[in-house]
This record gives C-alpha cells, sequence and structure tokens, in this order.
C-alpha cells in the first residue's frame, strides 16, 4: 500500500507541449492544470487528436514540457522514473520471450536480479489471471492475454503512478468490459495511482474517483467531475440510475469538446 | 512414425519437379536428336557425376574449393553487412552521411569490377573471397538496415521509459525484430555469393566449379561441363535449405498463426 | 525529438550530411591512392580517373564497347523478357501447366544462371549471338517467374471473372488485379535490368573481341586500373539508367494509366 502522508502525487502545472512539423509548430496541450492524489484513479476523456498521448508521454517522461512543469511529489521531472508504469496501447511485448520473461523486463533492464522477482512476477501473472500461460510466447496469447499481460508488466516495479494510454482500445467490445472489471480488481489490490486515458465514456465512470475531459486540439481541461459511486463496482453498478446520470453527463461534456 | 511419413512425403513433393523436369530434358534431347557435345542426355550427366564423385573422384576438390570460397566469403561479407548495416540504422547522421557510398555501391555491378579485384589480390583464393563478400554484402546490409529501423516505436518508447541505454535497446530491441529480413538478406545474398565465386573461377581457371565449366565446355566435354553446374545448383539449394532452416529455429515467432 | 536512432537533425542536414559523405570519399579514396598504394596503374587517384574517362569518353574509343554491350544486353532483354512475359501469362492461366511447369522452373532457380555462360558461347560463338542468348535465357526464367507470381497474386480466373461480375463492376475488378499482376511484372523487369549487364558482362569476360566486359579483362592484363575504372564507371552508369527507365516505366504504367479507374 502507497503512504498516504503527502496530498499531491503527481501535478502538472501550467503545461504546453508544442511541437516542430512541417507546416510549423503545433500546439498539443494548452494550459494545463491536473493534480492526482495518491492511491486515486483518474480517467481523462478527450477527442482524437486532443493531445492525450502526448499527456501519456509527459508523464512517462519520454517528453518535456515547452512550459510549464510536471512535478512528482513536488519534485520536478527529470526523464523516465523507476516509480511510474506505464501501459501503452498496443501491448508492445517481446514477440521472442515468454509471458514471464516480459513481464521481469523492466527489471532486467534496470538491472535488478531477476531471479528473486521471478515469485513476485509469478504472483502478478495470477492477478491477472494468466498463471497458467507463463511460459507461451505472444503469439500463443489473444490480443486480451497480451494486454493482461502488459498490465502484469507495468505493475512488476511497484510504481505509485500507473499511466495507461487507452490499453484496451484495440479490443473487441466484450474483452473490453472483462478487462475494464479485472482492471479495478487488479488496481483494489495494489493501490496505485492512475492516470487512465480512455475514449470509453462508461470505462472511465466505472473505473475512476474522477474524470477529467479535455478539448479538442490544444488540449487543455474543460471539467473535473468527481465519480460518487460506491466501491467495490461490479456489472450491477452498471445498470445503476446514478451510473447513467454521470455517463449522460460527461456524453455532454464530451459532445461540446 | 509419422514423423518420417511427413518426411518421406515432404522429400517426394521436393523431388518431383525436379523428376518431371529430367524427364523433359530427356525427351527434348532424345527427340530433337540434340549432340552430345551441346547438350548431353540426362543419362550422360548422371554418369559423369558418378565418376566425377565416386569412382575417378575428379570433382570433389573442385566442388571443396567453390564451397570454401563462397562460405568464407558469404561469412564475411555478412558480418561486414550485419555490422554496418546496425551501424547506420542506429544512427541518422551517420546514415545520411555514408548514403552516397551506398548508392555508388548499389551502381556498380559487382561482377564487373572481377577483374579490379583479382589485379589487386592475386590468382589465389583470396580474390574469390573478396569478390564473394562484395557482392553478398549488399543485399544483406539492406536486410539488416531495413530490419533494425522497423523495431516498433511502441517498444522502443519502452525501452526508453525503462531508461535503457541505446547499446542495450539495440541488442535486445532492435537487433532480435530485425532476425527476419536480415535472414531474408542472407537468403538473397547466398545466392549472390555464388554468382560472384562461379564468375570469379572462370577468370582465374585455377579451380572450382566454375573452372571445371569453363574448361570442360572449352574442350567440348559438355557432359562434365552440366555436371558442374548441376553440383552447383544442389550446392545452392542446400546452402539456402539450411538458411531458411536456421531461420525457422531462429525466429520462431514470425510464420506463426497469430491469435487476437 | 530525441529518439534510439540518434538526436533530431536540422533540415540542412539532409543535404549536407550526403554532400560531406561524398567529400569524405573521395578524399579518402585520394589519400589511399596517392600514400598508400602509391601506383596509378593499381589505383587512380579521383582526379586521375575523371581525366582518364574523359579522355575516352572524348576519343570516342570506348564507344564500340559500349556499343557492344548496349546491343546485346538490350536485344537479349527484349526477347527474354518478352518470352517470359508471355510463357507467364499462359502457365499462369492455364492450370495445368502451372502446376507442372512452374515448380519445374523454381527447382531450376537453385544454379546461378551464369554457370551456363560458357556452354552458351560453345554453342553460339563468339560475338554478338552468345551475348544475346546469355542474357535472354537468364532474363526469360526472371520474367517467367514474377509474371507468374504476378498471376498467382491477382487470381488467375481473371476469364471467369469477367463472366461472373455483369455491367462495369467487372472492369473494375479486371483493373485492380490487372495492376497487382503488373506490379509483380514491373518487379521483374528491374531484375532483368540489372541481371542482363550482369550476364553480358560475365560472358564477355569469359570469351568476346568487344564489349565493356572484354575491356575490364583487357585492362586487367595490362595493369590499367584507370581503364577498368572508367569502364566500371560507363557500366554502373548504364544500369542505373536502364534501371530508372524501368522504374518510370512502372510508376507510369502502373500508376498513371489505372488512375482513371
Amino acid at each position: 500500500m502507497r503512504p498516504s502522508g503527502r496530498t499531491t502525487r503527481l501535478a502538472l502545472s501550467g503545461v504546453s507541449v508544442s511541437y516542430k512539423s512541417r507546416r510549423g509548430p503545433v500546439l498539443a496541450l494548452e494550459g494545463f492544470d491536473l493534480q492526482v492524489q495518491p492511491s486515486s484513479f483518474v480517467s481523462v476523456l478527450g477527442p482524437s487528436g486532443c493531445g492525450k498521448s502526448t499527456l501519456v508521454k509527459l508523464v512517462s517522461g519520454l517528453l518535456r514540457p515547452t512550459t510549464g512543469s510536471v512535478t512528482f511529489d513536488g519534485q520536478p521531472a527529470a526523464g523516465p522514473r523507476d516509480d511510474v508504469g506505464v501501459a501503452f496501447q498496443q501491448a508492445a511485448l517481446l514477440p521472442w520471450k515468454t509471458a514471464i520473461q516480459n513481464v521481469l523486463l523492466p527489471l532486467r533492464i534496470t538491472g535488478q536480479p531477476a531471479r528473486e522477482a521471478e515469485a513476485r512476477a509469478q504472483a502478478l501473472l495470477e492477478l491477472v489471471g494468466l498463471s497458467a500461460f507463463r511460459d507461451r510466447y505472444p503469439f500463443e496469447l489473444s490480443g486480451g492475454m497480451q494486454q493482461r499481460v502488459a498490465v502484469a508488466r507495468s505493475l512488476i516495479r511497484d510504481p505509485s503512478i500507473l499511466v495507461m494510454d487507452e490499453p484496451f482500445a484495440a479490443l473487441d467490445a466484450m474483452t473490453r468490459e472483462n478487462m475494464m472489471i479485472e482492471l479495478q480488481r487488479i488496481w483494489q489490490e495494489a493501490r496505485p495511482s492512475v492516470l487512465f486515458i480512455t475514449h470509453s465514456i462508461q470505462e472511465a465512470v466505472f473505473l475512476s474517483d474522477r474524470v477529467v475531459v479535455m478539448s479538442g486540439r490544444p488540449g487543455r481541461i474543460i471539467a473535473d467531475v468527481a465519480i460518487d459511486l460506491p466501491r467495490p463496482r461490479d456489472l450491477h453498478t452498471l445498470s445503476e440510475p446514478r451510473f447513467a446520470q454521470l455517463t449522460g453527463e460527461l456524453r455532454d461534456m464530451f459532445q461540446a469538446a | 512414425m509419422g514423423g518420417i511419413a511427413n518426411l518421406a512425403g515432404e522429400a517426394a513433393r521436393r523431388l518431383l519437379p525436379v523428376a518431371l523436369l529430367v524427364g523433359l530434358w530427356w525427351a527434348l534431347v532424345a527427340g530433337l536428336g540434340v549432340p552430345s557435345r551441346l547438350m548431353p542426355s540426362p543419362a550422360e550427366v548422371g554418369a559423369r557425376i558418378y565418376s566425377g564423385l565416386v569412382t575417378d573422384a575428379d570433382m570433389w576438390p573442385h566442388l571443396w574449393q567453390t564451397a570454401q570460397a563462397t562460405l568464407l566469403g558469404f561469412v564475411l561479407g555478412g558480418a561486414l553487412a550485419v555490422a554496418v548495416g546496425s551501424l547506420l540504422a542506429m544512427n541518422r547522421a551517420l546514415e545520411k552521411l555514408a548514403y552516397p557510398l551506398v548508392v555508388l555501391l548499389q551502381a556498380v555491378p559487382k561482377v564487373a569490377i572481377a577483374p579490379l579485384v583479382l589485379l589487386w589480390a592475386g590468382f589465389d583464393l583470396r580474390s574469390t573471397v573478396l569478390l564473394v563478400a562484395l557482392i553478398c554484402f549488399f543485399p544483406i546490409f539492406v536486410g539488416t538496415f531495413v530490419g533494425v529501423r522497423a523495431a516498433p516505436p511502441v517498444l522502443l518508447d519502452l525501452f526508453r521509459t525503462l531508461n535503457a541505454g541505446r547499446l542495450h535497446t539495440f541488442l535486445h530491441c532492435n537487433l532480435p525484430h530485425a532476425a527476419g529480413s536480415i535472414f531474408a538478406g542472407l537468403q538473397v545474398g547466398w545466392g549472390f555469393a555464388l554468382v560472384g565465386c562461379v564468375v570469379m573461377e572462370f577468370i582465374t581457371g585455377t579451380g572450382g566449379a566454375g573452372f571445371l565449366i569453363d574448361n570442360s565446355a572449352n574442350a567440348l566435354d559438355a557432359p562434365t561441363a552440366v555436371a558442374a553446374m548441376v553440383l552447383l545448383g544442389v550446392l545452392g539449394y542446400v546452402g539456402g535449405g539450411l538458411l531458411a532452416a536456421a531461420r525457422r529455429r531462429l525466429v520462431f515467432w514470425e510464420g506463426e498463426a497469430r491469435h487476437g | 525529438m530525441d529518439s534510439v536512432y540518434g538526436r533530431e537533425l536540422p533540415r540542412w542536414a539532409d543535404w549536407a550530411l550526403p554532400a560531406a559523405g561524398v567529400a569524405l570519399l573521395l578524399a579518402a579514396w585520394h589519400a589511399l591512392a596517392a600514400w598508400v598504394v602509391a601506383d596509378a596503374t593499381l589505383l587512380p587517384t579521383p582526379m586521375q580517373m575523371f581525366a582518364n574517362l574523359w579522355n575516352w569518353v572524348a576519343g570516342g574509343g570506348f564507344l564500340p564497347h559500349l556499343l557492344a554491350t548496349l546491343t546485346g544486353t538490350l536485344l537479349g532483354l527484349a526477347i527474354g523478357a518478352s518470352l517470359g512475359f508471355c510463357a507467364g501469362v499462359v502457365v499462369g492461366e492455364v492450370r495445368a501447366l502451372d502446376r507442372s511447369l512452374y515448380p519445374m522452373v523454381l527447382a531450376l532457380q537453385a544454379m546461378p544462371v551464369v554457370a551456363i555462360a560458357p556452354l552458351v558461347i560453345v554453342w553460339f560463338g563468339i560475338g554478338l549471338a552468345s551475348k544475346v542468348a546469355l542474357v535472354a535465357i537468364g532474363t526469360f526464367f526472371v520474367m517467367f517467374i514474377h509474371t507468374v507470381s504476378g498471376m498467382h497474386a491477382a487470381g488467375s480466373e481473371l476469364i471467369d471473372m469477367c463472366r461472373a461480375f455483369g455491367g462495369t463492376r467487372w472492369r473494375i475488378v479486371v483493373a485492380v488485379k490487372v495492376r497487382l499482376a503488373l506490379n509483380y511484372v514491373f518487379s521483374g523487369l528491374e531484375v532483368c535490368a540489372a541481371l542482363g549487364f550482369i550476364l553480358c558482362v560475365v560472358g564477355e569476360f569469359i570469351a568476346a573481341d568487344n564489349g565493356l566486359g572484354y575491356y575490364i579483362k583487357a585492362a586487367s592484363s595490362n595493369i590499367d586500373a584507370a581503364g577498368m575504372f572508367a569502364a566500371v564507371a560507363v557500366l554502373a552508369a548504364l544500369a542505373s539508367l536502364l534501371a530508372g527507365l524501368v522504374r518510370l516505366a512502372h510508376r507510369y504504367v502502373v500508376f498513371w494509366q489505372f488512375r482513371k479507374n
């Protein structure tokens, strides 16, 4: 469990990011202010091209902001951090390594001994429901299973912040729904702070404590809605009137974006 | 049990076109009455192969020389091509700098410089190995370069979020991903390598399958020439087959039916 | 943005770095020729080579050789590629031939086609005929295989398809399929362009009395590296020109003509 003594785990203040492109500078994010508290689940909703990927790159340390600051527990970010786990849109597994070897990859790269961590990796695979597949290769796994391995991988270093960039976008509707419920269960166990990018309103409401709505490019926050549904949430939550109310509210805001 | 039956079936499938080819050959030679000094019948060539490999065994040293020179040049050219291809692929600046040299290398038909290589390296095996290395360099280089650059950006991002160094990323991400493409280049390069070896043997006249073909053709000994050609084809086939098998084994994740 | 492939380069690097590469190449060549080898008959400096090439071009000494090689290659290409294409179309369309002949030809591929050169010269003698024959045989097989591949890719039941689809729809389907097949055919033609020169030159190495290959071999015996360099440069230019023309034709036929559909 994370220590909850500090108030803000992750903060973006006045962040703007501009790219150089052939037609001149492109402003991807503008005047972006976002705070994420410890152990809280924040979803980011936004239309295509609104700068969500840029946000992911900022938090995962792949990009520096053009103006403004990105701070972790008050300290400015200086590149990719050990306490940030990332899950991308594609599972991005190494095809020549087994599931468990893929989960252990971050530890291999950062030089920590993998043998001791094998038990941890095994436990994580159990957590995502794939312990029977630990020695399978990605080409032997379905898309949903590959994405679950990727989620397990993002948790191997016990991150305090997890960034997920539309991890279920490439999956079919039924698998998505299952993964949504699975993710909630996994999150309840480890309780990192999560920044979850999605364009599924249902996913956002089901999983989060807060939903942040972004505008089109240049992306900025136009709404920050607290989700007061009680936890743990399950399939019944989906049919509760408050759920429909919240999704309706967000849909209206989303259309306006 | 099933495995042996499968193997036998596979071998039969592979040999059938060859058998048909031999049949067609025999029919044409016999039917059109082609004289033996121009185009021998399959029986004559078969007999010559037998005498060349078994009874008189005078073809072995030549075959061995060709195989050796081709293999050596192939390994040399291949190693160089993978190294240079990797280096240029991993460094945009170097790539742009080397671009004119690469274009030049591609434009010059490598067989044309065989006499030049002969002039520089002399009449022994060295010049053959050198030409083979030069001629198979380009396809392997291209296979390596394209393969290394084709690493999925999302994987490269993943390695960057883990603060992996460039060398580490290259060895554990780009290079394994490039394996399939490199093997494809190797397979093309093997074909080129044989061409280079044969051409050099044509002009040095110091031995090898190329020398056999040229020498016996000049002496109007067509059966020997054709026999040497057939054995050369076998060498090409065996090399290609070994490479394909190695590719299936090492790049095991490609070509599999994928889920999801 | 930095990536694993190195720092992002400014726009001017796109031309400046290759230019620097050319300069570096020439400098290294000059250094090697002038100070390491120091023997112009083995390795001429860049300037010596260009001077030699200029004299050669201006004096017209290379013209008969150039024409000999060019004639042999182009004639052989014309014959071999067109026959290979026709044979490929026929075999692609007739199932029985496809099943029997195509695998036979594939089985032949393991042997490098240059190996037949000495025998072809014995058949046709020294001169243009053997060059043309050699190039024709080699390019025939390449075009044949590429054409049949193209037919396979497009689906060989074009005629059946014409009947199945009525009206204008079949025209679109046929156009798409033909275009796909033509891509294979043109890529085969590109291979033939390179292969043609190679075969012609190898033939000239073995036994000829003219041609760029003959010249190169003779220069080798005379220890005239400058002459060899000049001839190789001309050959490289010819081969590149032909390949470029084929690529242009490819673009024209496949992209321009079919744009209307």
